[in-house]
């Protein structure tokens, strides 16, 4: 006879674990893209509100501790999809003449596609707002200059304007479609990945289901449209510089 | 009725294959499609060909060994068994394609016969209560609330026919193991071995070569036996719980 | 009582055989506990010098496998379907029965005894039918502790139902599926002694011999379907878990791989075989709907709980069901049998459901078929019981037959289903080859004539959990551990690979014009007619008469494509129809030889003339077991005679 551990075997890394880590590293990125646009949405609240926003943001003492985090999930989860895909990819060596999904949503199948495009966003967004690199209005102008702080308690204080930038930025078409179609490429991510980690995490029950997978149409809906609407808003002439180029 | 078959054909594991196809006639609409093709092969055989191999046993839709991808959806356009579909499914004149399962962990034997071993092997990792015959405590010692039992059961009619595998786009076996581990989670008897149980049946899994799931949801529309993919959210919830659960 | 006039048959009288039924002394309440407590015993740690091998993984064959390795055996199993979950046991449906009075109606181990005995016709061993309903109850609680999901009731504890005319409800059930449900218990039970390394499991592996070495089973020879290798294995006993032989009508309930193969080379080895004619025919399957058909589906028998069965009065009354009223609709079983009704034991059911459609009044485009109605069902419990109670078979009825059974009554017909008949065994299980034993439904078993719903399940697992790895161990115990396995290089394991190597060139090489499923469906149909619910001395002599020329015809004219050394279905189906042609004649000389009217065999010529079955206790109470003596000689009717002690030989009337 044989004990119960000769006769269970377990591996370190099965894809149930892979796949977990993907979909709490997933919902760490989403309350990061969910806190993202509530906090860039603060542009409609008006310059003053937004740029003091920027700068607090800028001069959190855990800035880099931050951004070391979310870099390192977005790698994590990054990583954990190539293993997952590296394992699909080989579990079907023959593929069929005639093949019909049933009941998968198109966004559940293009995870990686839209996944990858979301990569190469973050690529150009990071290339752009934060170390200015590509389709950066020229820097002599005024709005990107520092600007002193109108409203108390931090009358004086020598800001970035940030809001300028997203005004002027947007103001140029290319940028605001690149960014909007990456909106669309999110939520398509978002529309799945959002229901699809409460199953992954075993949320999910017959009692529970149905609203849980309402979640992410839902999440996908919010970010589309929330993100979105900044530079729509601005194309449209609701947002407006505070200062003249 | 009249149909035009596109069936893979591929004499052995070995050997490269490829769809050929054929003409059936004069079907009759309460023709099972495993009937339709045992008139294809009547008609194969008498012109000296040789017949199309497919598993079947039963034919009543619950041993599991009829399989067939037909027009891309594992056992056709119903919800039940290739053996339980008929003719009556398909309109005359259809053309219709027949393939066999597709995964690297179920190779092809020959035609559409694939090698399903691996659920076994899955099975044997861990699908089973450690109980020696003759030690059995009185049956009704142990009331089970009869919700639970129920649950159990939904789980327990996996027929282990492979449909949700050959129906995935990562062709994972998520589906069949998720419903033998929630099975055994919803009874007591389970209790004992549920930490080795899940983690061991998913090792397999992985060993097997299967593919990871995604959550797309189509190997419970696939599933002749209706298995939800709730139970997948059962084992998952099993996996963390043998994960970071106590030890001892 | 007056019998109509009867034909005189001679019979062979002759005992060549041993038949020793090594039943053992005392009461019968205490037989099987005395003899286990004689039986000798191996010591644990020589227990896996012995090895033994299991044909078959069905319900029998999976728990005695995975049972004997738990003891230390070491086992070879083997089946011919891709897995052992495969198993024809997975289609049972209705349930199982056992002796546990959960429901406190009064049922006891005497009262499933008695009843089986007794629904057997008289035609089984007593001592055998009490140990069976001694051990049923063990079977559930061993089924439930592997977490077999019984139907529950809502305090959590066991559901019972009746089922099969019982009185008593002893049936556990799991829906419409137990047989799956218990088959994959058995079957996990299994799969964990395989991950032991105590047993090997050998699947898509078809038994073509068994090898005798000195007069004991030594092994087996098998093909391998996938690759075509004709090899051999040797143990120091061998166990044939191999099923029914239901398919020589070609149209049954049971799955297309059903054979008699194993069971006919254990035969023509020595082993005798007994009772081959009684056969069952279940009487709630869906009728045939056309020549395409490959194979009938059961209903489960539960439906006729609260189903009621009924044709019109008249002769060539066409109308619609839901027209003809009820004055004029002939519910013939509960007209027949008013204290059983609906729920009549199968035989009975079937025969005068052939009955009335010999008469011209049966349903449906063939003729061939009585109405199962739930109008009135219905009417009682509501659409939503109804559903919850049949929802799933009613389902399973419209999706072949295209019709809606809530709306429009169901039709159906008898077809064969169960095979009581099967190689003789004595009390050990063991047949007339020593060391080769036999269990589950292929041998000759504890129904008797005619088995009860819900029985075959419990005796298969009765078989393979507790009673033959009781008894093997004696075996073992008395070759003793100096014994040495034969190699399977032996004189006789390569004379035997080269005879069945032989056989399948001849198959192959018979280049004819007729496929192998055309002799199957004509062999199918004489057995049908001749030899079906109803026989008579005429039909089986005329059978007796086309069986073999159809079988030289089979030989010459046989058409099987493809080689041998691959996966070839055509060949394996072949194999199998070449030994249902043997076997048919010998079930119809077995039908023929027994001049009387029993069970599931009803000889025309033995009924009152209101049709009952007339039983011939004098000259029949037996077990006729046939020998092979050669492959054109007539085999020899050997004779056990059955004792009945504790149950009144009586008169089975269901009216
Ligand atoms: C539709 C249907 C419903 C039924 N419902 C009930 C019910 O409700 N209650 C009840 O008690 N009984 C029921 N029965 C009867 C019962 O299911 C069977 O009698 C029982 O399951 C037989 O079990 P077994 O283990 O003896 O054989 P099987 O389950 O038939 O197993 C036979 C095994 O032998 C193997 N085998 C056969 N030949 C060979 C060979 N030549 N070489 C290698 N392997 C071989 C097969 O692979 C298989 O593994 C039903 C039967 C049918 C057909
Ligand atoms: C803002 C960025 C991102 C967010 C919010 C996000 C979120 C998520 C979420 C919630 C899931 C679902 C997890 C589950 O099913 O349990 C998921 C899955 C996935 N993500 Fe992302 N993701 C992001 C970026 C990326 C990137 C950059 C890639 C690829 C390079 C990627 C590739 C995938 C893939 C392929 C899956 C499916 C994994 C599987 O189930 O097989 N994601 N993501
Ligand atoms: S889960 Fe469904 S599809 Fe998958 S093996 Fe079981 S019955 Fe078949
Ligand atoms: S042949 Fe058994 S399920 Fe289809």
């Amino acid at each position: 006879m044989v004990s119960q551990n000769q006769l269970f075997r377990t591996g370190p890394l099965a894809s149930v674990l892979a796949k977990i880590g993907v979909a709490i590293t997933g919902g760490g990125l989403i309350l990061f893209v969910l806190a993202h646009m509530f906090g860039n949405l603060q542009v409609f609240l008006g310059p003053d509100t937004f740029n003091l926003y920027a700068y607090k943001m800028q001069h959190m003492v855990l800035l880099w501790p931050a951004r070391i985090g979310l870099l390192a999930i977005f790698v994590a989860h990054m990583g954990l999809v190539f293993l997952l895909t590296r394992q699909n990819s080989v579990a079907r060596p023959v593929g069929y003449a005639s093949y019909e999904p049933i009941q998968s949503t198109v966004a559940s199948r293009y995870m990686l596609q839209t996944g990858v495009v979301i990569l190469l966003f973050v690529v150009y967004h990071l290339l752009h707002f934060t170390l200015h690199r590509v389709h950066y209005p020229d820097s002599t102008v005024g709005f990107a200059a520092q600007i002193e702080y109108q409203t108390p308690p931090y009358v004086g204080q020598q800001m970035h304007n940030a809001y300028d930038m997203v005004v002027y930025s947007f103001q140029q078409p290319v940028v605001a479609l690149v960014y909007v179609l990456a909106q669309l490429f999110l939520a398509a991510h978002l529309w799945h990945g959002g229901q699809s980690l409460f199953q992954t995490i075993g949320m999910k029950n017959e009692n529970r289901r149905a609203l849980l997978t309402r979640v992410g149409p839902l999440l996908a809906m919010v970010v589309l449209i929330g993100n979105c609407s900044i530079p729509i808003a601005v194309l449209l002439n609701i947002l407006q510089a505070s200062s003249t180029a | 009725m009249h149909f035009t078959l596109k069936i893979w054909r591929q004499e052995n594991a070995d050997v490269a294959g490829g769809i050929q196809t054929y003409e059936v006639d004069d079907i009759s609409g309460d023709t099972s499609f495993l009937e339709m093709l045992d008139i294809l092969n009547d008609q194969l055989e008498s012109d000296g060909g040789l017949p199309v191999a497919f598993d079947h046993d039963c034919r009543e839709g619950i041993c599991g060994t009829c399989s067939l991808m037909i027009n891309g959806t594992p056992h056709g356009p119903e919800t039940t068994t290739t053996c339980q579909l008929h003719m009556r499914s398909f309109q005359d004149g259809d053309t219709i394609f027949i393939e066999p399962w597709r995964a690297a962990a179920f190779p092809v034997v020959r035609d559409l016969v694939v090698d399903r071993s691996a659920f076994d092997r899955i099975i044997r990792a861990g699908g089973f209560v450690s109980i020696d015959t003759g030690s059995a405590q009185d049956a009704n010692n142990t009331p089970i609330p009869k919700d639970d039992a129920d649950y159990a059961f939904d789980a327990a009619t996996c027929i282990g026919c492979g449909a949700c595998v050959a129906a995935c786009k990562n062709a994972s076996a998520m589906l069949f193991v998720s419903a033998k581990v929630s099975h055994l989670a919803h009874v007591p008897q389970g209790d004992a071995e549920r930490r080795g149980r899940v983690l061991s049946m998913v090792d397999t899994m992985d060993a097997e070569g299967f593919g990871s799931c995604t959550n797309y949801t189509d190997c419970e529309a696939a599933c002749p036996k209706a298995i939800s993919t709730d139970h997948i959210a059962v084992l998952n919830r099993e996996f963390i719980r043998a994960k970071i659960g106590r030890t001892t | 009582m007056e019998l109509a006039d009867v034909p005189a048959q001679p019979v062979k009288k002759r005992n060549r055989m041993k038949l020793d039924a090594k039943i053992p002394e005392g009461p019968i309440q205490e037989k099987w506990s005395r003899y286990r407590n004689k039986l000798k015993l191996v010591n644990p740690s020589n227990k896996r010098k012995f090895r033994v091998i299991v044909v078959g993984s069905g319900l029998a064959g999976a728990s005695a496998a995975a049972t004997m390795s738990e003891l230390g055996y070491a086992v070879d199993c083997f089946c011919f379907q891709d897995s052992p979950r495969r198993a024809h046991s997975i289609a049972a449906q209705g349930g199982i029965n056992a002796a546990k009075n959960y429901p406190g109606d009064g049922d006891s181990i005497y009262r499933l005894f008695y009843d089986t005995v007794k629904g057997g016709d008289f035609r089984s061993r007593e001592a055998n039918v009490h140990r069976l309903a001694e051990v049923s109850g063990l079977i559930i609680d061993q089924c439930v502790a592997q977490g077999v999901p019984f139907a529950r009731e809502y305090g959590g504890l066991l559901d019972n139902r009746s089922f099969g005319g019982a009185q008593v409800s002893r049936t556990f059930y799991a829906r419409g599926q137990t047989g799956q449900q218990l088959l994959i218990g058995a079957y996990s039970a299994l799969s964990r002694q395989v991950a032991s390394g105590n047993v090997r499991m050998f699947t898509r592996m078809e038994m073509l011999d068994v090898v005798v070495v000195d007069g004991r089973a030594s092994g087996i020879v098998t093909r391998n379907l996938v690759t075509g290798e004709v090899e051999s294995h040797a143990a120091d006993a061998v166990v044939l878990a191999t099923g029914g032989y239901a398919n020589v009508f070609f149209l049954s309930t049971n799955a297309m791989g059903c054979n008699v193969t194993a069971a006919y080379r254990a035969y023509k080895k020595g082993a005798g075989f007994a009772n081959p004619c009684f056969t069952q025919i279940h009487p709630t399957c869906i009728p045939v709907a056309g020549d395409h058909q490959s194979k009938l589906t059961l209903m489960s028998e539960s439906l006729r709980n609260d189903g009621r069965v009924w044709v019109p009065q008249q002769v060539g009354d066409t109308r619609p069901p839901n027209e003809i009223p009820d004055a004029e609709r002939d519910y013939f079983l509960e007209r027949k049998y008013p204290s059983f009704g609906n729920l009549t034991p199968r035989d009975v059911a079937s025969r005068s459901a052939k009955e009335v459609c010999d008469e011209g009044r049966g349903v449906g485009k063939t003729g061939l078929g009585v109405y199962l109605d739930f109008r009135d069902a219905t009417a009682r419990m509501g659409r939503d019981t109804v559903a919850a109670k049949y929802g799933n078979l009613f389902d399973m009825y419209q999706r072949i037959t295209d019709e809606n059974p809530y709306q429009v009554p169901m039709r159906i017909f008898p077809a064969p289903h169960y095979t009581m008949g099967g190689l003789w065994v004595d009390y050990n299980l063991m047949s007339t080859v020593e060391g080769l034993f036999v269990i589950g439904e292929a041998n000759f078993s504890d129904h008797g004539a005619n088995r009860l719903g819900a029985s075959a399940l419990m005796q298969g697992l009765a078989d393979g959990y507790f009673i033959l790895p009781a008894t093997i161990g004696n075996y073992f115990a008395q070759l003793g551990i100096s014994h040495q396995t034969v190699s399977p290089d032996h004189a006789e394991f390569k004379q035997a690979e080269q005879g069945c190597t032989t056989r399948l060139n001849r198959l192959l090489n018979a280049s004819g014009n007729r496929t192998v499923d055309s002799f199957h469906k004509e062999l199918g149909r004489i057995m049908w007619e001749n030899c079906g619910m109803s026989r008579n001395a005429e039909g089986l002599e005329k059978a007796l008469q086309q069986i073999p020329e159809l079988r030289e015809e089979f030989w010459k004219n046989v058409k099987v494509m493809g080689a041998g050394e691959e996966l070839n279905l055509s060949l394996e189906k072949a194999g199998r129809v070449a030994d249902f042609l043997e076997f048919g004649e010998l079930m119809c000389r077995d039908a023929l030889t027994r001049n009387e009217s029993c069970g599931g065999h009803f000889r025309e010529e033995y009924q009152t003339p209101e049709g009952e079955a007339v039983r011939d206790d004098e000259q029949y109470c037996h077990s006729a077991v046939w020998e092979y003596t050669g492959d054109d000689a007539v085999p020899i009717r050997n004779e056990e005679q059955l004792e009945f002690e504790y149950v009144e030989l009586a008169l089975r009337s269901y009216k």
